[in-house]
């Protein structure tokens, strides 16, 4: 005598795991989702920065503009200095800020537009930039916020600072902004694999 | 040497050679800024009270005995008074006030500078401002604010760290969507719960003991946290104690997992973790609660019951990563030991970290509480090793009597 046995709903048991582990993967999805929505623009914002560098978001709101125009401007000056092999004088390249005078200081390979304003409680602006040195080798990291090239391939590392109370400073060559009370702003924390250290 | 003795010489051995040294620190003071926010009839006046070592890019021209010299100081005080209106940044809404009438001068101890800012044009919608954007140099900048509504309501909160945006007297819906972050955040960012849920869950336990498990923690960290918000706020140091000492626990976690200690044992560290851990969100939350403006106890119940939800997700994944382990056949034990060991670790570090950052508030001699720590987790081995003594000796004694004993794990 041969007896059948038939399995009890096998087919249901199956079909019942499977919506399990959706349901499971669709919350794990949704609680990661929320807690990144959660925490944007939320996190702690020194999280990966040094602490001379600051992020343009934890800055005044006309600040943050200010930041803005400077980094447009910073690419109108590449594109002039691709084109002409020599940096814009700050007077052609026309940089931001109502009430400010820009002046360019030029040391070795650095270059500083440096933006003081006349009214002594507003901040200084700084756009440095520094092209590599003649003969070594070429800085491989990808382009970001502090990495740009030129159209013949120079890898520049490019910086923007700020400074409280400008007009107390003098308008000279800054060797070393990050020690002597200048901030570094960026727009997002940078990658911690390329950023530079000074 | 039995295997439990030589799993125990390995895991000390392991987290001797993991551990870290102790360092000394200096001890460092808040550079506090005193502000108060007051909306009368159609103005808002602003208050500030500022140490001069928080103005640190002022240049304040200085005395030989370190005070300010006013008569030098003088022309520099229109700029302060205007740095610290564009710095505050005070919002109606989306839109900036207009620039206030700002006047400074220096402060009776000629170690401060007073600043007034008067905003005119009427108060109308929700009021936001930058807060703490100062840079300090003998210690970190605090801002202790209080704001006074239209309506005679006030509100008071503390700001450390970086410059923040704070919404002032916010409404419910934000209020709600402000604290759920928060609570997400308190779980994820500190990393004790994730450390000790793991660690509970490195051996394979049964469904109902992983939940009973789960329920003591949550009971402990509930009863603490209502205890912590019914009660005047804890100094900080007191806070990185018990931070400390819940790290301390994760530590003895991992130890539980290599001796397999008994159900019950896990249990009462399970509670004593929850404890702990709840003195730290409970802290989190009153520290916190004032962002909420006149919400309290909605920022207080979103902020809890989020938490909670958190913790037992993290549970719920740890469990069923756990259970598909074993399900590919996973050695179970050496599993539970290697893991156990660098949760372990991990723990060990977070324990040294916090002994710095109390060393540094100048609370306790760091060096001292580790040594207490130590010494009150080497009594409590002791005390148990005693009782399993005791209790075997009775064991024998009652067995030639013929009663039988029956030791479970």
């Amino acid at each position: 005598m041969t007896t059948v046995v038939q399995s009890a709903g096998g087919s249901n048991k199956g079909g019942r795991e499977r919506v399990g582990v959706l349901a499971v993967a669709g919350a794990v999805v949704m609680l990661v989702v929320a807690y990144l929505a959660l925490s944007a623009g939320n996190t702690d914002s020194r999280r990966g920065l040094l602490p001379y560098q600051t992020l343009a978001s934890t800055l005044p709101e006309s600040d943050q503009q200010q930041f803005k125009a400077l980094r447009q401007k910073l690419l109108d000056a590449e594109a002039e200095r691709s084109r002409v092999s020599r940096w814009p004088s700050a007077e052609s390249l026309g940089l931001p800020g109502a009430g400010y005078r820009w002046t360019r200081f030029d040391r070795g390979v650095v270059t500083n537009y440096f933006g003081q304003p006349t009214d002594a409680s507003q901040p200084a602006w700084l756009l440095e930039i520094q092209e590599p040195e003649p003969g070594t080798a070429a800085d491989p990291a990808p382009n970001d916020e502090e990495h740009h090239r030129l159209a013949d391939g120079t890898t520049l590392h490019v910086y923007v600072w700020t400074h409280r109370f400008g007009g107390q400073l003098r308008a000279e060559f800054v060797a070393a902004p990050q020690n002597t009370g200048w901030a570094e702003v960026f727009a997002e924390v940078p990658n911690p694999v390329f950023a530079i250290k000074r | 040497m039995n295997r439990l003795t030589a799993a125990l010489c390995a895991t000390a051995v392991a987290l001797a050679l993991t551990g870290t040294r102790l360092l000394a620190h200096d001890v460092v003071v808040d550079q506090v800024i005193d502000m108060n926010i007051a909306v009368r009839g159609p103005q808002l006046v602003v208050h500030l009270h500022v140490p001069a070592t928080a103005l640190a890019d002022a240049n304040l021209p200085r005395l030989p005995d370190r005070t300010i010299d006013p008569s030098r100081a003088r022309p520099l005080l229109a700029g302060i008074a205007a740095d610290v209106a564009r710095n505050l940044d005070l919002q109606q809404g989306e839109n900036r006030f207009a620039a206030p009438t700002a006047t400074a001068r220096v402060g009776d101890d000629q170690k401060s500078v007073d600043v007034e800012l008067v905003y005119t044009g009427g108060v109308s919608g929700s009021v936001s401002a930058r807060l703490n954007a100062f840079r300090a140099v003998e210690g970190p900048a605090r801002t202790d604010l209080h704001y006074s509504t239209a309506t005679g309501s006030e509100q008071s909160l503390t700001v450390t760290g970086p410059p923040v945006r704070v919404q002032l007297d916010p409404s419910t819906l934000d209020v709600a969507r402000q604290f759920i972050g928060r609570g997400v955040r308190a779980v994820f960012d500190s990393g004790d719960e994730l450390l000790f849920l793991l660690c509970l869950l490195l051996p394979l336990r049964q469904p109902r003991l992983a939940t009973a498990l789960f329920a003591v923690i949550a009971a402990g960290q509930l009863g603490a946290m209502i205890i912590v918000a019914s009660q005047s706020p804890m100094a900080p140091a007191a806070v990185t104690a018990a931070g400390m000492a819940a790290a301390s626990v994760v530590v003895i976690a991992g130890l539980q997992n290599v001796v397999e200690a008994r159900p019950a044992r896990v249990m009462a560290l399970a509670a004593l973790f929850g404890v702990l851990s709840g003195v730290s969100l409970g802290s989190t939350v009153v520290a916190s609660a004032p962002f909420g403006g006149s919400h309290t106890w909605l920022a207080t119940i979103s902020f809890v019951v989020v938490a909670l939800i958190c913790e037992l997700w993290l549970g719920a994944v740890g469990w069923g990563t756990r259970l598909w382990l074993d399900q590919r056949r996973t050695p179970a034990r050496t599993l539970s030991i290697l893991g156990s060991v660098l949760i372990a670790h991990e723990a060990v570090h977070r324990v040294v970290d916090r002994g710095h950052v109390l060393a540094q508030s100048g609370a306790f001699d760091g060096d001292r509480v580790i040594i207490w720590l130590t010494l009150v987790w080497a009594g409590v081995m002791l005390c148990l090793a005693l009782v399993n003594r005791l209790s075997a000796d009775a064991d024998a004694s009652g067995s030639s009597l013929g009663w039988g004993a029956a030791r479970s794990r």
